[in-house]
């Protein structure tokens, strides 16, 4: 819903002046994914490895979340995972409980306390296997993914990710004034 | 480890502005129904049919059916009590995923978590015999795509995005990609 939002007030901006939407600025096009080559630290093993934490991942998600859902949370299970993995990432709580705020249910009026308790419980611990999953997806290549958490904290708009900003260091105190 | 606490401190902190009681609008029998069928698709990637409930006094529940997975009928017995699964029985069918939700989904949530970096651990061990080395590296497996085949899309080599889920997984090891994902869908 988060991202919805952001995206609907753009395309209609753009649809006013009649703009295809990739005319607006993008972000720069991550490098394509080259199909890793065998090696010690990459088989064939790990690969299927890899896939089959997503399909277990995923076919615990399936069943309670809808396909956007999902995607969300692997969003936030993406960058809790770079928090957690990376010294100089922080997540920003705000940011965070904006996030999870989109995944309260549109009908939650008509709906049972049991339900929502379900929803919640799930929804935690769903956000915790996505980040489990993250950071054993990249336990190997903790720097180069410590990279794309930075790259996504300095190009991306505050908005667009889940890490909290620098604070810039005070500035110093002015010298006090020459006494006459 | 205590980063991560922070982090899942911050998310619990978040969650409960989502728990705010409601008062309950469906019976206790549909959500002593709802509570099995849920636990089904959850822990055994089933279905139901057939589903018949009984009370047991003091909202308790015994739910019986027919639990299906691709085709393949069994038949089920689920108790609940305050709407929360007790236990639940298929017979002769596995769990196929998940965990039991008898103890707080928290600690279920750490352990999936574990699990899941101890299968990645495991393909790192010297053992080389394992099964998945005759894994076809190219298979296409859909147990988590959308159904309509039409949602996906390939931007770059090695990339693949779905629209209804707004993300895109590394094509080859199925990682998820938030470059990407930033790049197709900008949240």
């Amino acid at each position: 819903m988060l991202g919805f939002k952001m995206l609907t007030i753009p395309a209609l901006l753009v649809g006013l002046v009649a703009l295809p939407i990739p005319a607006l600025a993008q972000v720069a096009a991550p490098p394509a994914v080259t199909k890793p080559k065998l090696g010690p630290e990459d088989t064939p093993a790990l690969r299927a490895k890899k896939r089959e934490a997503a399909k277990r991942l995923l076919t615990l998600l399936k069943p309670v979340w809808s396909d956007e859902e999902i995607g969300r949370i692997m969003y936030i299970g993406w960058y809790s995972a770079a928090a957690a993995s990376c010294d100089e990432l922080e997540i920003d709580q705000v940011k965070l409980a904006k996030a999870l705020e989109t995944f309260k249910p549109a009908d939650e009026a008509s709906l049972s306390p049991e339900r929502i308790k379900f929803l919640n419980d799930n929804l935690l611990m769903d956000v915790g296997m996505a980040t489990g999953w993250a950071m054993a997806g990249h336990y190997r290549d903790v720097p180069k993914f410590c990279a794309e958490g930075r790259q996504a904290k300095t190009q991306l708009a505050a908005d667009k990710h889940l890490f909290e900003m620098d604070t810039p260091a005070p500035a110093p105190a002015p010298a006090p004034a020459p006494k006459p | 480890m205590t980063r991560m606490k922070r982090s899942l401190a911050g998310m619990g902190a978040a969650l409960s502005l989502l728990a705010v009681p409601i008062p309950a609008l469906a019976s206790p029998a549909s959500d002593a129904k709802n509570a099995c069928s849920a636990e089904l698709r959850r822990d055994y990637n089933a279905g139901t049919e057939s589903v018949t409930v009984s009370e047991r006094g003091y909202d308790r529940f015994v739910v019986n059916g027919s639990a299906e997975r691709r085709g393949d009928y069994r038949d089920f017995n689920c108790r609940t009590e305050n709407g929360r699964v007790q236990s639940l029985y298929v017979s002769g069918m596995s769990r196929e995923s998940g965990s039991s939700n008898n103890t707080g989904k928290a600690v279920a949530a750490v352990g999936v978590a574990v699990a899941l970096a101890a299968i990645i651990a495991a393909a790192s061990s010297k053992k080389k015999s394992h099964e998945y080395d005759r894994y076809d590296e190219d298979r296409n497996s859909d147990y988590y795509r959308p159904s309509d085949s039409g949602d996906s899309y390939r931007p770059a080599g090695g990339v693949i995005c779905y629209r209804r889920q707004r993300a895109c997984y590394n094509r080859y090891n199925d990682e998820y990609l938030s470059g990407w994902t930033q790049h197709e869908f900008r949240y």
